[in-house]
């Protein structure tokens, strides 16, 4: 073997030699990607990890996402619909449902919060999306990681690293998003409305709850029994009390492990040849119009039910009802706050923000009966 | 499919959203009738909101939230107050019922 030859097999074996400006631009997108979670603490238990394996897989000649290769096994997990799922199962250990049994009308707002969804899926068809893609585009509108990731990667595979990506960035600029939209569509007089303290609710209550959404949304749509079910697995696992180390596994452990796998899966699908395209562009438009659109119809029905309750709703709590939780919840308290220092609307807007989870969860469910994929 | 279609599918999607929901918020009440029909706690929780009614107490005007009255107590007191009932009853803070909070003054402790 010749120096030459040596120097050239050296040569075309380094990722230098294939490096393509796509994986130039991919790269700068991780690197901003990973500023925003590090610097700017932007959802960072998922960019983090998306943005990382974004750098990798923009590496030429890894061999990461081939065959044998480490993301090509972790990333079955994502198109076999493993890890949202099990995500759906932490998040259900995590959520409280006191607040939306306490005041069951919080539901209705959760629903309105899905208008984004179906409008978005009108437009997207417009734009020349077929219907299974226009349905993944536009369940971003229920700001719900899992659902959205579930729903794309049945219905729209290709697109999924593009939708997941702007789900979750969309979701972490909430607290950009929201506010003008809940100034520009309710008064201030509105804003600072108190509600009531909300009633106790019995632990039985909290344990026949999921059991009852189970067994009704799943025999409507059984298509998304298999996350909704997880979701409320979890829930139950917290709230009957009796398998404290399953909830605490399920809400720790097991959460944080998922997150990390579905982060590295999602990023390991952004390879600039895939990524970079004009469509990329349409689908963030898109999300962004979603993800307005379901605000937006969250606050309109909470002036619709402040109107009919002569005032005992906060409009604010609407805005809520998009699933981004417990961010949007959040939003509402903080807006709340401003406008009459003395109101506490957190516990109030958990309310509609978990009829979000379900709503959204409910929405993907008639979607994917819809496009018959099961 | 076009977007006539489309539209009316989405229509349809948004009317099923809300069907559902709906129906489930009434599931919720009906659950919530049947556990409380015969859950003794209510009865006491009531008794007990009719005792604190009768007691005649000044109203100090933009210091309450919902309907835990705040007495002489500033905004801070009282969450330092629930966060520390919360702590050592070891429950959260949405399942505990706070109907006043007033500041007992050294007099008043003699008296007792």
């Amino acid at each position: 073997m010749s120096f030459t030859n040596t120097m050239a097999n050296l040569w075309y074996n380094m990722g230098f030699s294939a490096f393509t400006w796509q994986q130039g631009v991919m790269i700068g997108i991780s690197l901003i990607l990973l500023f925003l979670s590090i610097g700017k603490k932007f959802e960072p238990f998922l960019l983090l990890p998306i943005a990382f394996s974004m750098l990798l897989v923009n590496l030429p000649l890894t061999g990461l996402t081939q065959e044998d290769g480490l993301f090509y096994y972790l990333s079955f997990g994502v198109t076999a619909n493993i890890y949202p799922c099990l995500i759906f199962l932490g998040i259900g250990a995590m959520t409280d449902f006191g607040p939306l049994l306490a005041n069951p009308s919080c539901l209705l707002l959760g629903a309105a919060s899905q208008l984004g969804i179906y409008v978005t899926f009108i437009v997207a068809c417009f734009a020349g999306f077929t219907p299974e893609e226009a349905a993944a585009i536009g369940i971003i509108g229920g700001a719900d990681g899992p659902v959205t990731i579930y729903l794309t990667a049945t219905l729209a595979n290709h697109l999924l690293p593009i939708i997941a990506v702007a789900a979750y960035s969309y979701m972490a600029l909430v607290p950009l998003i929201q506010p003008p939209l809940i100034h520009l569509l309710t008064t201030k007089k509105e804003r600072s409305i108190q509600m009531h303290q909300l009633r106790a609710v019995t632990r039985k209550e909290k344990i026949i709850f999921p059991i009852v959404v189970i067994l009704f949304t799943c025999l409507l749509f059984p298509a998304i029994a298999p996350l909704l079910g997880m979701f409320m697995l979890g829930n139950l696992l917290r709230e009957s009390g009796v398998v404290n180390r399953l909830s605490d596994t399920a809400q720790n452990s097991m959460m944080n492990m998922f997150t990390l796998l579905l982060g590295l899966s999602i990023g390991s699908r952004t390879s600039g040849n895939e990524f970079l395209q004009l469509d990329t562009l349409v689908i963030l438009g898109l999300g962004l119009l979603a993800f307005c659109i379901s605000t937006i119809g969250g606050l309109l029905f909470g002036k619709l039910m402040c109107v009919i309750t002569r005032g005992k709703i906060n409009p604010l709590i609407g805005s809520a009802g998009v699933a981004a939780v417990p961010m949007a919840a959040r939003i509402a308290q903080v807006e709340g706050r401003k406008a009459n220092p003395t109101n506490f609307l957190l516990m109030h807007a958990m309310g509609p923000n978990v009829a979000g989870v379900i709503g959204s969860s409910v929405a993907a469910g008639f979607l994917l009966s819809i496009f018959g994929v099961f | 499919m076009n977007i006539v279609d489309c539209t009316i599918l989405a229509g349809i999607g948004i009317l099923t959203v809300f069907a559902v929901l709906f129906v489930l918020s009434i599931f919720i009440r009906l659950i919530s009738f049947t556990v409380n029909l015969q859950n003794p706690w209510k009865k006491h929780a009531k008794a007990s909101l009719s005792g604190h009614g009768n007691l005649q107490l000044p109203a100090i005007p933009n210091t309450s939230c919902g309907l835990c009255r705040q007495y002489q107590v500033d905004d801070h007191t009282a969450a330092m107050v629930m966060a520390i009932v919360a702590e050592e009853m070891n429950l959260p803070l949405n399942e505990i019922t706070f109907i006043s909070i007033r500041e007992v003054c050294l007099q008043e402790e003699n008296h007792i």
